[in-house]
């Protein structure tokens, strides 16, 4: 009971939020701006609530895969706030509000299909999902920010970009350092997330696990090889801004396929 | 009975030859509001004097003599020939001067429309007739009740976003890029006037590295010095280009100077640095084909000068908003005026009649001989009793027009009191304080 009600609540909450942002985003009002954030963070700690309540209840956030993305969409708000600290980010906002909403919908409504249950005895697949999770959490914001920039410098390349004077935002240069910062650290947890993948796999059964999950592997190697690509190639031939946001993007679609993947396996 | 009264040149009715001659500043405004105070026969005066606008404010008894009066005290002052300011000038008077004053503060009446200077002008006008005192009630209550409506319509309205002029676009596009500009290096391509602009535009926008590339030492140097720069000779540019983050064009060629094959080596050395392209140049300095490579931004002149007319046209809609906003701070001031114009009429009224049955009694009494207590109580309830129901009528028609929508029509019914009532008036107003409480404290009663 405690859970449904605090899952309603998270639910209006985060609707009422998207709503202030899509309202912020037209009229470009500082107190919609302001409404907007303050729900988004009622939100984001109401649905910590609603998996907390879960959990005491017995029901582990990686007990399943919807669960687990609602586990994930909370930590993408939470890291929202994080990275939107002395910045204005309200395009990203508009963005993570109904992310939010989506996760914590599809953890609640589609929870009850056991076919998507995880085995709860495997500790290591446990720190696999908790890492993949983490990872996934710091993508969404990375390609949030890649997408960003890439809308901002399409609209200054083609001249329709309207500055306004003191007026809300980031800059452009603002969007690639903090996409470049997001990165590095989603970077790590993804990569240690692969790694015990494959301690997983060979734990699992090897061969027969690795050819049951190729396809995953495979688009989990490509997205993790994009990230790793983001880095290197910013520190080693200066590329940034316009690639590197592809390669994000690249690298958060694969990881979308990845999702998309287990839940068409469910 | 005193009236609001604005009169002056601006922009709008007067050339700037007669702007320039006209506009006064330090000691010579001193010597101007004492003028009008004692040669115009304004009660109260501060004076606007900004490049745009030379325009008095004051409160005085018939605005409009009061006006013309002020005009031509200003004329004598500046040595201008009378006639000349009457004939550019305006003369506004009681609910259009408080308009015309609450619009000036807020900025619809700037040249620029929204532009944030003219504030700060009129406050420190403000400050300097009050600190030689010639502000009074009126224009304390009228001027703070206008800072209030202008600071309304800069937070309630859009009126002031967007930048008006090419080279603010510039610099606002630049920030969109690069965010704070200090620590970006300038590089202006040319040495003429739009670079000189545009440098200084730069500069007070914080860019601390400062380069002018320039064909002609002599005038690329000149440039160079002024702005605080360092000139480099236009082999240099090529090498300058790679160090700089935001490149303003302005030279005479008639061919670009800055090409594909130019800036694509620039553009590797950069290591993928974003790179800001201002060509202001007509025709272009910067080839259109430089857009192919990554990272480059390139704005000229008819870009620059669509996003100022979008901004105009914003701030042009934005302004018929502020004037609705503002009408509800115009109302305020004009009601708490009125209320003040017939709270001493009122007063005098009522004392005038208690005079009048007053002295009654006492030759009544004179005529009766001595009457016992109960008697003349008896006596005086009748007498003050009459006389409250017979001001009750004047009385509630006074409260009424100043309440009213009508100045004119309470101006009129205060004169016609005076006149039929014989009241003789005061030498001064009541403080506002007295007369809004006189007012308040009348109740509209039935007068049977």
């Amino acid at each position: 009971m405690t859970v449904l009600v605090l899952f309603i609540l998270a639910a209006l909450t985060y609707a009422a939020a998207s709503l202030a942002y899509g309202v912020e985003r037209s009229g470009d009002s500082e107190r919609a701006r302001h409404l907007a954030q303050v729900l988004l963070a009622i939100a984001g700690v109401l649905h910590f609530a609603e998996i907390g309540a879960q959990s005491a209840g017995g029901e582990h956030p990686f007990g399943s895969v919807w669960r687990v993305i609602s586990f994930g969409a909370m930590i993408t708000v939470g890291l929202f706030f994080v990275i939107a600290r002395g910045r204005s980010l309200t395009s990203l906002g508009a963005i993570i509000a109904p992310l939010g909403l989506v996760g914590l919908v599809l953890g609640q409504a589609l929870d009850a299909d056991t076919a998507t249950r995880i085995p709860a005895s495997v500790g290591l697949t446990r720190l696999h999902i908790g890492l993949a999770t983490a990872g996934l959490a710091v993508f969404i914001l990375a390609a949030g920010v890649a997408a960003i920039y890439l809308a901002m410098e399409q609209r200054l390349r083609s001249r329709k970009f309207k500055p306004t004077a003191g007026g809300p935002g980031i800059s452009l240069t603002g969007l690639d350092r903090l996409h470049h910062r997001v990165m590095m650290a989603a970077t790590p947890i993804f990569t240690l997330a692969m790694v015990t993948g494959v301690l997983w796999i060979i734990q699992a059964g090897g061969l027969v696990t690795l050819r049951e999950r190729w396809f995953e592997i495979l688009i989990g190697g490509v997205a993790w090889l994009a990230s790793v690509a983001v880095l290197a190639l910013r520190a080693a031939l200066g590329i940034r801004g316009r690639r590197a946001a592809l390669l994000t993007l690249v690298a958060f679609a694969c990881t979308v396929v990845i999702l998309a993947s287990y839940g068409v396996r469910a | 009975m005193t009236d609001l009264v604005a009169v002056g040149i601006n922009h709008k009715t007067a050339p700037v030859e007669l702007r320039e001659t006209v506009a006064s500043s330090g000691e010579e405004l001193h010597e101007l509001l004492l003028a009008l105070q004692n040669e115009a026969g304004l009660q109260e005066a501060m004076v606007v004097s900004t490049c745009n606008r030379v325009e008095i404010y004051g409160v005085a008894r018939g605005w409009a003599q009061a006006g013309e009066r002020s005009l031509r005290v200003l004329a004598e002052r500046r040595g201008v020939a009378p006639d000349a300011l009457v004939h550019h000038g305006f003369v506004r008077g009681s609910r259009e001067a408080a308009e015309h004053i609450f619009r000036v503060a807020a900025s619809l009446e700037s040249m620029v429309v929204g532009e944030p200077q003219i504030l700060g002008q009129v406050k420190d006008a403000f400050d300097l007739a009050r600190s030689h005192g010639t502000v009074g009630a009126v224009l304390d209550r009228c001027l703070t009740s206008a800072f209030r409506g202008a600071k309304r319509v800069r937070t309630e309205t859009s009126i002031a976003r967007g930048a008006a002029s090419v080279p603010s676009v510039a610099v606002d596009l630049a920030r969109s890029i690069f965010g704070d500009l200090s620590d970006c290096a300038a590089l202006l391509v040319g040495a003429g006037e739009m670079s000189q602009q545009s440098g200084m535009n730069l500069r007070s926008a914080g860019i601390s590295t400062l380069t002018v590339v320039n064909r002609s030492a002599p005038r690329g140097e000149a440039l160079a010095a002024e702005l605080g720069g360092r000139y480099v000779p236009w082999e240099g540019l090529s090498e300058q280009l790679a160090r700089a983050d935001i490149v303003i064009t302005s030279t005479g060629s008639p061919r670009p100077v800055i090409d594909r094959a130019l800036l694509r080596p620039v553009m590797r050395a950069r290591r993928g640095a974003p790179i800001f392209l201002v060509d202001i140049a007509v025709p272009r300095d910067v080839d259109p084909d430089v857009l192919k490579i990554e990272e480059v931004f390139v704005y000229n002149i008819d870009d620059l000068q669509g996003i100022v007319d979008a901004n105009m046209r914003t701030r042009a809609a934005e302004a018929e908003r502020a004037a609705e906003l503002l009408i509800g701070e115009i109302d305020g001031f004009v009601g708490w005026q009125r209320s003040r114009s017939v709270g001493p009429v009122i007063q005098r009224l009522h004392a005038h009649a208690r005079a009048v049955a007053e002295g009654e009694l006492a030759r009544l009494s004179g005529r009766f001989g001595e009457m016992t207590p109960s008697q003349r109580k008896a006596v005086e309830s009748l007498a003050h009793g009459i006389v409250r129901k017979l001001l009750h009528g004047p009385v509630t028609s006074l409260r009424r027009s100043a309440e009213g929508e009508e100045a004119y029509a309470a101006n009129a019914l205060v004169e016609a009191v005076e006149n039929l009532f014989g009241l003789e008036e005061q030498p001064a107003d009541p403080p506002a304080e007295e007369s809004a409480a006189i007012v308040a404290a009348e109740p509209v009663k039935s007068p049977l």
